[in-house]
């Protein structure tokens, strides 16, 4: 397992190495380039110096929070992911388990149709109805206007109200966080519901039901340690579609973020940040495939066998 | 003779097949009626985008809204269904080209990554490279450095999504691969080719479809999504997305026409996985 793990965290890094040099000759090449009066030697060093640093220099003389975003980004991923965990286990644990057929049909309805929405049409109408300025909001080539700080920066700072920041901070959250979730919740359903029933047509629950008093007992000591785990591996698989729609939802509502640097820079033709941006939509997205799987391994070690590649 | 009677017998135990259950029926004559609609847009609907009616209607079971013009009419005098079945060609159309594409290749790289062995780690390198960029910045730079296009757009969410079915496929391969009934024809002798053909596709044929499905929903998804967000908006042809951006200017005074674009979206991949759910009860969403 550790083996697999460290082989795993081998791949991330190349990828990320690999990603950097890309990014660098991008950067070094584009108009706009704070670094193209250096010669490739001094640039390198420059560039991966401001890269360690978090934060790169322009030629308007601002600087560009790399590592905030990334983390704003990152932040809005995984809170969506926690949130389809927590939403998605009980009702596909359900799911799997009633009986009641026409609430079974029901459920998977809804999910299919909510599954098969537009996100972009759920957050304008979401707006709509929540917010007095959407219409200002909207047009995607204004700053954000929502003040993104990341829940990690709140946290290890040592301001004193510390809570109320954060629960602010939670508040703006709340909404991206929830249309976000829509879809991997979805799928948490669908592959936790499925993964239940196999299990629990399995004659070794069948037995446990006749040994068992309690039905939460079999629940907790059989069924569910054989059957959720299997699953936690086939959620990481969609990272890159989280991550765009991470994006649409930042433009959408207009936060600090991925999404929203990129329209802007698209916006004012800065190639130099769409070039950093392809290193940071890189690092989110190999960051989470590698959490996913190093959980996934952790939970559930027999995985790698199954999926080894 | 025996041909016909044959084809015949086929085509009826197909029919029966399709009134087998709800779901195949549901969708069945649900995707018929939306092809119908996606492709008599001009001779049977008579759709047109000039903007000669009365501005600004509501829809029609308004008060003031007129019978002709069920969704209502543009601030520029455009029917709003009209626009919509306009609309909704284009983005079924470029859906299924961007999904042959990727269906085509993604066959193409399958066969080379079944029968070269040695190109195997090298394609799947190269995946993890096209994965970590998302759809919408890949747009982005397509854009920048080449021209604001809808081929080129198709090609970049064909790119983005194509490593996901190509994988999922060959992992499906292989574990087929490894059973133990296709050790035994290998045992007597028959080529990797004929096993492949006729024993391997037609035993993952389910799972072909459901990836197949998956990837018609990713893609009429992120295309809508892409045309909303301003990218590739041809103004003579344009899409659900594009239209769902321009009617959210009306949304006040008429709902329906903002929802329109996002229900038909909806409706269609819903059918379309309610015809695979119907046909092997795959789960969705995979």
């Amino acid at each position: 397992m550790i083996i697999y793990i460290l082989k795993k965290i081998v791949t991330f890094l190349f990828i990320i190495c690999v990603l950097a040099q890309i990014s660098f000759c991008l950067v070094y090449f584009v108009p706009q380039s704070t670094f193209s009066h250096l010669t490739f030697i001094d640039a390198y060093s420059a560039f991966f110096k401001q890269l360690l640093q978090g934060r790169f220099r322009l030629v308007s003389g601002e600087t560009l929070p790399f590592l905030d975003t990334l983390l704003t980004t990152f932040e809005l991923c995984i809170l969506a992911l926690l949130v389809a965990l927590l939403v998605g286990l009980p009702l596909g644990i359900f799911l799997g388990l009633s009986n009641i057929n026409w609430l079974n049909v029901a459920i998977r309805l809804a999910s299919l149709i909510f599954y098969s929405c537009p996100i972009v049409m759920l957050a304008t109408i979401v707006m709509y109805y929540l917010s007095s300025t959407w219409p200002i909001s909207i047009k995607f080539d204004i700053s954000p206007s929502v003040q993104g700080r990341s829940l990690l920066d709140i946290l290890i700072s040592s301001r004193p109200d510390k809570l109320t920041a954060l629960l602010d901070q939670l508040n703006y959250l709340f909404l991206p966080t929830i249309i976000l979730a829509i879809q991997p919740s979805i799928m948490t359903i669908q592959l936790v519901s499925e993964n239940v029933k196999n299990t629990s047509r399995q004659n070794y629950i069948k037995m446990a039901i006749i040994r068992e008093r309690s039905p939460f007992k079999v629940l907790r000591r059989h069924l569910l340690p054989n059957s959720i785990p299997a699953t936690i591996p086939q959620l990481t698989y969609n990272t890159t579609t989280l991550l765009f729609f991470t994006m649409v939802i930042e433009i959408l509502f207009n936060r600090i973020g991925l999404g929203q640097w990129v329209m802007m820079a698209y916006r004012n033709h800065n190639y130099f940040i769409i070039s950093i941006a392809i290193l940071a939509c890189g690092t989110v997205i190999s960051l989470l495939t590698l959490l996913g799987e190093i959980t996934a391994i952790a939970i559930y070690p027999l995985r790698h066998k199954e999926h080894y590649v | 003779m025996s041909r016909i009677i044959q084809l015949g017998k086929r085509i009826n135990s197909c029919f029966h097949r399709l009134h087998s259950n709800l779901y195949l029926i549901v969708s069945f004559y649900g995707i018929l009626a939306i092809a119908f609609i996606a492709f008599s847009t001009k001779w049977f609907f008579h759709a047109h985008l000039n903007p000669i009616y009365v501005t600004s209607l509501p829809p029609a079971w308004w008060p003031n809204g007129d019978i002709n013009h069920i969704l209502g009419t543009t601030e520029q005098g455009q029917d709003i269904f009209d626009y919509l079945l306009i609309g909704y060609r284009s983005t079924i159309l470029m859906t299924l080209k961007a999904v042959f594409y990727v269906i085509i290749i993604g066959g193409v790289i399958n066969y080379l990554m079944f029968f070269v062995v040695f190109i195997r780690p090298f394609i799947l390198f190269i995946f993890r490279f096209f994965m970590v960029v998302p759809p919408l910045l890949g747009v982005i730079v397509i854009s920048l450095l080449l021209e604001d296009d809808i081929t080129n757009i198709l090609i970049v969410i064909g790119l983005s999504y194509a490593p996901r079915f190509i994988y999922n496929i060959h992992q499906r391969v292989i574990k087929e691969w490894n059973k133990t009934y296709i050790t035994a024809y290998r045992l007597d002798g028959l080529s990797s080719f004929s096993i492949l053909n006729h024993y391997i596709v037609p035993n993952i044929l389910p799972v072909y479809l459901t990836e197949i499905v998956s990837l018609f929903s990713s893609v009429i998804l992120a295309i809508t999504t892409i045309t909303f967000l301003g990218f590739a908006n041809d103004f003579s042809r344009p899409d659900l997305g594009m239209m769902m951006f321009k009617m959210k200017d009306i949304i006040d005074v008429n709902l329906l026409a903002f929802l329109a674009p996002g229900i038909a979206v909806s409706a269609t991949i819903t059918l379309v996985y309610l015809f695979n759910f119907g046909l092997y009860g795959q789960r969705v969403g995979h």
